[in-house]
């Protein structure tokens, strides 16, 4: 996981933005990423990920801002003439041609030796595992052979950056789960730079070393998975990974510990993290799951306790699920309590009042 | 059991009878013993097959309208790929205005047309008429469809496919000759063929704009005042006939070929 300023950067933005007509889809990124890195941007559709991906592989230009790959500025570089290769979102597996008249389309105009070619597809088709279908037409492959092919085409061109638009996305959950194991794999063996394009947050989660968590153009935060986790930067990451429960309030008392005053629950304490706050500065106090838990005696000294009526229940073998209305509290809270014997069996009936409660560094203050 | 004989299956015989019975009487006629297209047939012979090749001058039309249909297939074609690709592929401006430019001769009388070309280029270019006119008029009709068969393949085929091939490394030339002709290429041909068709029995343009060699439409017409002349002209037309449907059939083969390679 790299968490530490990167000292060997391959890919490096700087204010990149990208107009069509009166809409920007990216609207002024900028950030590195590492040589060997598997770097997600992750987002809903129209979040610009895709464009920003295209700008990488030459496909589209940024209306403003520079592109350097490993080193090179990329402005005016065409597609063809860019260290970068693509996996499709459609695999654009092309349809005349059968898997190895694909795979080595981009080394024809290399015009090396036929041995030395035919060794490196041999190469790159072992590698997506694909021996055997060396003569099959585009249109007698399965959607993930068709993604195999599209990796193998893309790989036999030993690019320094790989590019992936959803590759996985029309695959079905079984063959997905199986290929996001592959991909990485692949990845650490091959040592290419992967910069994989992705709205399903488990993938990105999954699959990369560091992940861009992307909105409306904007990159709202960068940092590995664990750190999206814990440390969101604010509530729309927080709540695109994973559930998060948020409480409103206004700060009363900045220390060590910020002290939240949420209204009618009461009043919350958390760490004080990197944010800039103030006192009076409208905040929420976010908390996961399963950092709650149930408050069967006495609260413990500095915790957080909430009261709210249960509303549902759900047992999913290892852990339960409840969903808590607190008053002053608009969406449910949401617990995840892990069984170890205690919690084994329902502890409430619907409509029961439940005390909840969680230790004050559990908890994280955000800003926006 | 699913009723084989119903009022629609009638009137689509009847339908059938009625646009198919008259060109089917040509070839008969043409096998017929007598100089007159009349019943009852008198007997089979092939003389009228013998007098069409001993008449020169209409195998002359023939050859001129066999030279015009194939090169102006070839122009229109030629013309009408980079235009199909530039209305599919890029955004233009005014790409809306310019394809309905081009289209317009599908949707004006092609008399009018002929009438206006023919006042620019004899009263204003002051160019003599020949089949090099009757060509040019040819391209002109030929265009917006040659235009829209490749578009329409153009626009059945993933444009990834092209950026695809862009990002392995070929520039525009290579792209075009190694993935969007080959994808292409049966709209190509069927293009090749609707416009040679086109070309070979228009008559209204040909009429008006040919010197003195004629096309064979133009000649075909000008025989059918002499009486004589006609079952030569019948034996003619049959043969025109077998070769036009085979010609059609295989277009359209190409076309479904081209339709089930579609990428999924």
């Amino acid at each position: 996981m790299m968490t530490e300023p990167m000292a060997d950067t391959i890919i490096s933005l700087k204010d990149v933005r990208r107009d069509f007509g009166l809409v920007a889809a990216v609207d002024g990124v900028s950030f590195d990423i590492a040589r060997g890195e598997f770097f997600s941007m992750l987002g809903p559709s129209g979040c610009g990920k895709t464009t920003l991906l295209r700008m990488l592989a030459g496909l589209d230009q940024p209306t403003a801002g520079s592109i350097l790959l490993d080193g090179q500025p990329m402005a005016g570089v065409p597609a063809n003439l860019r260290p970068t290769n693509m996996v499709f979102q459609s695999y654009a597996i092309f349809p005349h041609l059968n898997v190895v008249e694909n795979v080595s389309y981009g080394l024809k105009r290399l015009k090396l030796a036929r041995t030395e070619e035919k060794a490196r597809v041999d190469q790159a088709l072992a590698l997506v595992k694909l021996e055997g279908y060396e003569q099959r037409g585009a249109h007698q492959l399965s959607g993930g052979q068709r993604q195999r092919v599209a990796l193998a085409r893309a790989l036999v061109c030993r690019p320094k950056v790989l590019l992936l638009d959803e590759p996985l996305g029309a695959l079905d959950k079984k063959l997905r789960e199986e290929m996001q194991v592959e991909l990485r794999s692949l990845q650490r063996s091959v040592g290419i730079t992967f910069v994989f394009v992705t709205h399903d947050q488990e993938e990105a989660l999954t699959l990369s070393d560091r992940i861009a968590v992307m909105a409306r153009g904007k990159v709202l935060q960068i940092d590995t998975a664990t750190g999206l986790y814990e440390r969101p930067n604010c509530r729309e990451v927080a709540e695109f990974i994973g559930t998060m429960n948020l409480f409103a309030g206004r700060v009363t008392k900045i220390g060590p510990e910020i002290s939240v005053d949420a209204g009618s629950i009461g009043n919350l304490r958390a760490p004080a993290g990197e944010a800039r706050i103030a006192v009076g500065d409208a905040v929420h106090v976010a908390v996961r799951p399963e950092k709650l838990s149930l408050l069967t005696g006495k609260a413990k000294a500095g915790a957080n306790v909430v009261t709210g009526s249960l509303v549902a229940s759900t047992y999913l073998g290892d852990r339960s699920r409840y969903l808590v209305q607190v008053p002053g509290v608009a969406a449910a809270v949401s617990v995840s309590l892990q069984h170890d014997g205690q919690h084994a069996a329902g502890v409430a009936m619907p409509g029961s009042e439940i005390n909840l409660t969680w230790p004050a560094s559990a908890g994280i203050v955000l800003t926006a | 059991m699913r009723k084989i004989f119903t009022p629609l299956t009638l009137y689509a015989i009847l339908f059938t009878v009625f646009l198919y019975g008259p060109v089917l009487l040509m070839p008969l006629f043409s096998f017929n013993d007598n100089t007159f297209a009349v019943f009852p047939l008198k007997g089979f012979t092939l003389k009228h097959y013998a007098s069409m090749a001993a008449n020169g001058s209409m195998l002359g039309a023939l050859w001129n309208s066999l030279v015009v249909a194939t090169i102006v297939a070839v122009i229109a074609t030629a013309v009408g790929l980079p235009t199909a690709i530039a209305l599919t592929r890029y955004r233009l401006r005014g790409g809306g205005a310019i394809a309905a430019a081009l289209m317009l001769p599908l949707v004006v009388p092609s008399i009018i047309f002929a009438v206006a070309l023919l006042v620019i280029l004899v009263r204003i270019l002051n160019v003599e008429l020949s089949l090099l006119t009757v060509g040019a008029s040819h391209v002109f009709i030929c265009l917006p469809f040659a235009i829209m068969v490749l578009m329409s393949r153009l626009e059945g085929f993933d444009k990834s496919l092209e950026e695809a091939s862009r990002d392995l490394g070929e520039d525009g030339w290579g792209t075009f000759r190694r993935v969007t002709l080959p994808l292409a290429w049966p709209a190509v041909i069927s293009s090749l063929l609707m416009c040679f068709i086109i070309s070979f029995d228009e008559f209204v343009m040909a009429f008006f704009l040919s010197g003195t060699d004629p096309t064979l439409p133009v000649f075909l017409f000008g025989q059918l005042r002499f009486p004589n002349k006609l079952p030569g002209v019948l034996a003619l037309g049959s043969l025109i006939l077998l070769v036009s449907t085979i010609l059609v059939v295989a277009a359209e083969l190409l076309r479904r070929r081209g339709v089930q390679e579609k990428p999924a």
